[in-house]
């Protein structure tokens, strides 16, 4: 190949060629070949070099693309180095420059503020906290609490709302302390610290903001123990960067509010006791039966009226107080013989109305737990009374008083809690009246109890009395009846135990054994038939004869039976019901055991009536035989049952028979008595017991009390619920009024003259309706009728409330009826 | 430079960035990162002279262009070196007739003459006929005393090139 070739080919494709040159190459290339393929060469040869250079221009792409993507990386590399540098920076800015400036890298909005050159204590590193205006609280490396609550700071003395910059710094252990070499030294004195830190706020432009004085800043260390005396001090830096503690003031402590329902004020072991007597675990019961605790003293028997047990001799004796005479003239004030805690006092102020005071905090609480035991009213005053003092304060009294525990609470600086002026009045009103309800309650409960013990005093005191003419009328008519039914004058039964009462006079007289004896007027010296019958009857031999063609013969078989476990009940009668007579035969148990005599021609039943502290027990047995009957097992059944029962046997054996309704209410008011006076008797000695565990200052009272507590039956714990009660809808004042107005003097009674209170007793049932009105103790039939009637119209009660739930209640009511 | 209305620098620029795409593309026909950027500066290459065809008209836009060029361009490629590769799409791409691409790999061979001159023989080539620098300007880069020395420089660079071409054509017959 030669280069001419080449020349003139590139020529021939530049265009460089003349006309003719470029014909003259062109007919060559026609019969040339090789310059043919030699032309073709060239121009992909020239075709190939413009794509070597669109190729060095493609690769100069692909580096500078490859470059840019690199130097992307590098750059991002690069400010993340200095992001962390600054960073560091911000930590230790001893080591940079002085010059540290507020830094906002655009993209990602980091911010980070600028901060004074130096740290307030040198050598100690400092945590950053950004506050934004609000009620914050922010936790330190090693646990100091700051709170920062709204309104914290001042800016050339207004309010500063904007964030807030804090620096902290802090040195609470002593190596920390050591290592950043802090003085402990206040001027020559060596001080033993809990700690050191340093505060500073500013904006974010690092203007140096002031603490608001009336809001504050509280910062909580936390401390190994506390000692006494410990103070916070303010450092001063000197010019060789050593600090120098001045200013000393006194720690305060900030209480925390809890709220009154989370707060535990009984004293120590109460609930303890109580949750071992698996005892009902509502705060108003534990409140209520706390509050029954008050009073120490028995002071009714120095106090309250003699109740009487009048003698029957004498029935007109009976004297039925007022209800308010009744409790005039006692004296509620024992405080001055026990020094005690009233739980009146307590009970008032653990409320929710004191929520957010001093008294709603758990550095209180522990107060109080003192407080009890120290048993000194007069020092629970006194917080009281400076509620609106700190609580150091109260508590640096007493520690003078000489209670080592309070020098403790007085050392603990806890501060105190700001109280409107006249939200501290309301609260103090409020206490008072508190104090003052709880009182006159404790007092209702208490008059109720007395009013209860008497009335069931009186009743029974009454209704031994007309059981005993009862019983001894019935024990004449008895015999009388059966004199004639063995002379044979079956027919007129009735009748003739007219006649034979008639033609005697029976004086009953009360003997000591309660049986009666009797002596009959009789102008007739001679005893007939008749009187010889009446003897054998009453003594129960059998007597045969005849006397006018009249043929009599009479048997008697003896009977005995016992009773099973008769020393459990209070009360056992057995009773034999004859089907021919239309009278009764009540039997006393005589050492146990039972005995009497049978007539042959007559069948009876046989009743037993046990009552003991579980109820009534009752054993019956028809055309009972004679003999031994050997030992009885009585059945645990109520009083309506028994009722039933002795009617139904009473309808099948005589049509006019006797009914035992007189027996058997008596029987129950013997079981109520009985009842009752167990109860207050139990609730007595549970309340002492109760008092030795809340007033620990109390000292055993004369009662002797050597019961323990399982020993009570599950009745003595029931104490009237504070709030139970149930009360007419508009009070009781207007229960009053509503009885004034509508209850009418029956005219027939005024006539007669008849007068006197009228005991009503009925239920409330859990609709607030009343029902079940009974006579607990009556004048006559025309004034307790009107009494009933007035009492069934009352519309409606509020019901009694038990743990939140209705339940029906019952009540007493004396409606008093006099004549001018 | 400009040719007609094409920027070259700026759209190799504005294409290279696609090349994540490009890789992506490639790899995901079972080629190699380092094949798929000879590959995808191969078909920027040919979409550059493809532009300056004075007659050329783009009828799909230039990044749809390389790509198709590359998918083509690696068909190619792995089916010579017997890599089975699936194409399922089927995207129309001008002038990709067999005898465009065994001219496309003539010329590739002959363009390997001109890489295997020497540095001063290929800038001087590349800078005339490619970058369309004048004589002048040509030796003035080059250091060489004026213009007719560079084009004697020229000639006896196009006749070394051509040696090595006619050379290597041996090669290209025994590929195809």
């Amino acid at each position: 190949m030669k280069t001419d070739n080449t020349k003139r080919i590139d020529q021939y494709l530049s265009g460089e060629l003349s006309a003719e040159q470029h014909q003259a190459f062109e007919l060559e290339l026609n019969t040339n070949s090789a310059l043919r393929e030699e032309l073709e060469l060239q121009s992909n040869l020239l075709e190939a070099t413009k794509r070597a250079a669109i190729r060095a221009e493609v690769k100069s792409t692909a580096r500078r693309y490859f470059y840019n993507k690199l130097l992307k990386w590098s750059v991002g590399g690069l400010s993340v180095v200095a992001l962390s540098s600054l960073l560091l920076f911000t930590f230790l800015p001893k080591n940079e420059s002085a010059n540290s400036t507020l830094t906002v890298d655009e993209k990602t909005g980091f911010n980070i503020p600028q901060l004074e050159e130096k740290e307030l204590i040198p050598d100690l590193d400092r945590e950053i906290f950004l506050w934004n205006g609000e009620d914050s609280l922010f936790f330190s490396k090693s646990g100091v609490l700051v709170s920062v609550p709204r309104g914290a700071f001042l800016k050339d003395s207004a309010n500063y709302t904007g964030e807030v910059v804090i620096e902290w710094q802090e040195a609470v252990d002593a190596a920390t302390i050591m290592m950043a070499g802090l003085s402990t030294m206040a001027d020559s004195n060596l001080l033993e610290t809990q700690g050191m830190f340093s505060f500073r706020a500013t904006d974010k432009e690092g203007n140096l903001l002031e603490v608001n004085p009336e809001v504050g800043i509280y910062v909580q260390v936390p401390v190994d123990e506390i000692k006494t005396g410990m103070q916070l001090y303010d450092g001063e830096l000197n010019k060789e960067g050593i600090i120098n503690w001045v200013n000393p003031v006194p720690l305060e402590k900030i209480p925390v509010s809890v709220p009154m329902s989370e707060l535990d004020f009984y004293p120590k072991g109460y609930e303890d006791t109580l949750n071992k007597l698996k005892l009902n675990t509502s705060k108003k019961y534990r409140d209520s039966l706390y509050l029954a605790c008050e009073y120490l003293d028995n002071y009714y028997t120095d106090n309250k009226p003699e109740v009487s047990e009048t003698t029957p001799d004498s029935p007109n004796n009976y004297t039925y107080d007022t209800l308010d005479d009744s409790v005039s003239g006692m004296s509620y004030d024992i405080a001055e013989i026990h020094q005690y805690i009233p739980p009146s006092k307590v009970l008032s102020f653990w409320k929710p109305e004191f929520d957010n005071t001093l008294l709603a905090t758990r550095e209180f609480e522990r107060r109080m737990q003192v407080l009890h035991g120290l048993c000194k009213e007069e020092l629970l005053d006194l917080y009281i009374k400076n509620i609106d003092k700190p609580m150091y304060y109260v508590d640096s009294i007493i520690a003078r008083k000489g209670h080592k525990q309070f020098e403790v609470f007085a050392a603990e600086r806890v501060g105190g809690m700001d109280l409107g002026n006249a939200h501290l009045k309301k609260l103090t009103a409020f206490y008072k009246k508190g104090i003052s309800d709880l009182k006159s309650q404790l007092k209702q409960w208490e008059k109720t109890a007395f009013e209860q013990g008497k009335f069931f005093s009186k009743e029974l005191a009454k209704a031994r009395i007309e059981e005993s003419i009862r019983t001894s009328s019935m024990n004449e008519t008895s015999i009388q009846q059966e004199t004639s039914f063995n002379l044979g004058r079956k027919g007129n039964v009735q009748n003739q135990n007219m006649a034979v009462l008639s033609t005697s006079t029976i004086i009953p007289i009360r003997q000591a054994t309660r049986s009666v004896g009797f002596r009959i007027n009789n102008n007739n010296a001679i005893k007939n038939v008749d009187q010889l019958v009446a003897e054998a009857t009453r003594a129960r031999q059998s007597f045969s004869g005849a006397y006018n063609n009249v043929r009599i013969a009479m048997k008697y078989n003896p009977i005995s039976f016992q009773v099973n476990n008769i020393d459990e009940y209070t009360t056992i009668h057995a009773y034999l019901l004859p089907d021919k007579l239309n009278s009764y035969q009540r039997l006393n148990s005589k050492g146990g055991k039972f005995d009497y005599s049978l007539n042959e021609k007559i069948s009876y039943s046989l009743v037993i009536i046990g009552i003991n502290k579980t109820g009534f027990h009752y054993y019956e047995t028809k055309h009972v035989k004679a003999g031994e009957l050997g030992t009885l097992d009585l059945l645990v059944t109520d009083e309506e049952l028994v009722r039933t029962k002795l009617m139904k046997l009473n309808s099948a054996r005589n049509n006019s028979s006797k009914p035992l309704s007189d027996e058997l209410n008596w029987l129950k008011l013997e079981q109520m008595k009985y009842k009752f006076q167990r109860l207050s008797q139990e609730r007595g000695l549970f309340l002492e017991r109760m008092r030795k565990v809340v007033f620990p200052c109390y000292e055993e009272s004369a009662t002797p009390n050597n019961q323990g507590f399982n020993e009570i039956s599950e009745g003595a714990f029931i104490f009237p619920d504070i709030e139970s009660q149930f009360q007419p809808i508009n009070g009781f004042n207007s229960l009053t009024d509503y009885l004034h107005g509508n209850t009418q003097y029956p005219e027939e009674a005024m006539e007669l003259g008849l007068s006197g209170k009228v005991f009503v007793q009925f239920v409330v049932d859990v609709n607030g309706n009343v029902k079940d009105v009974t006579i607990i103790k009556g004048i006559h039939p025309l004034l307790d009728n009107e009494a009933i009637r007035v009492i069934e119209s009352i519309p409606r009660f509020i019901p009694a409330r038990i743990n939140g739930q209705n339940v029906s209640s019952i009540k007493t009511l004396p409606i008093t009826f006099y004549l001018n | 430079m400009m040719i007609g209305d094409f920027d070259r620098k700026k759209e190799l620029k504005s294409l290279y960035k696609k090349w994540p795409d490009i890789r992506r593309f490639l790899q995901s026909k079972g080629c190699k990162t380092v094949d798929a950027e000879d590959i995808f500066q191969e078909a920027l290459v040919i979409f550059c002279r493809k532009c300056e065809e004075k007659d050329f008209q783009l009828s799909v836009d230039a990044f749809h262009y390389v790509k198709s060029t590359c998918k083509f361009l690696w068909y190619n490629q792995s089916r010579k070196s017997k890599i089975s590769v699936e194409i399922t799409e089927n995207i129309k791409v001008p002038d990709t007739s067999d005898d465009w691409l065994e001219k496309e790999m003539k010329l590739r061979l002959i363009e390997r003459a001109i890489q295997e001159l020497g540095q001063k023989c290929r800038e001087l080539l590349t800078s005339f006929y490619g970058l369309g620098l004048s004589m002048s300007a040509i030796a003035q880069k080059l250091g060489l005393r004026n213009e007719k020395v560079a084009k004697a420089q020229k000639y006896r660079c196009l006749q070394k090139a051509k040696e090595n071409a006619s050379s290597l054509q041996g090669e290209l017959v025994e590929i195809l």
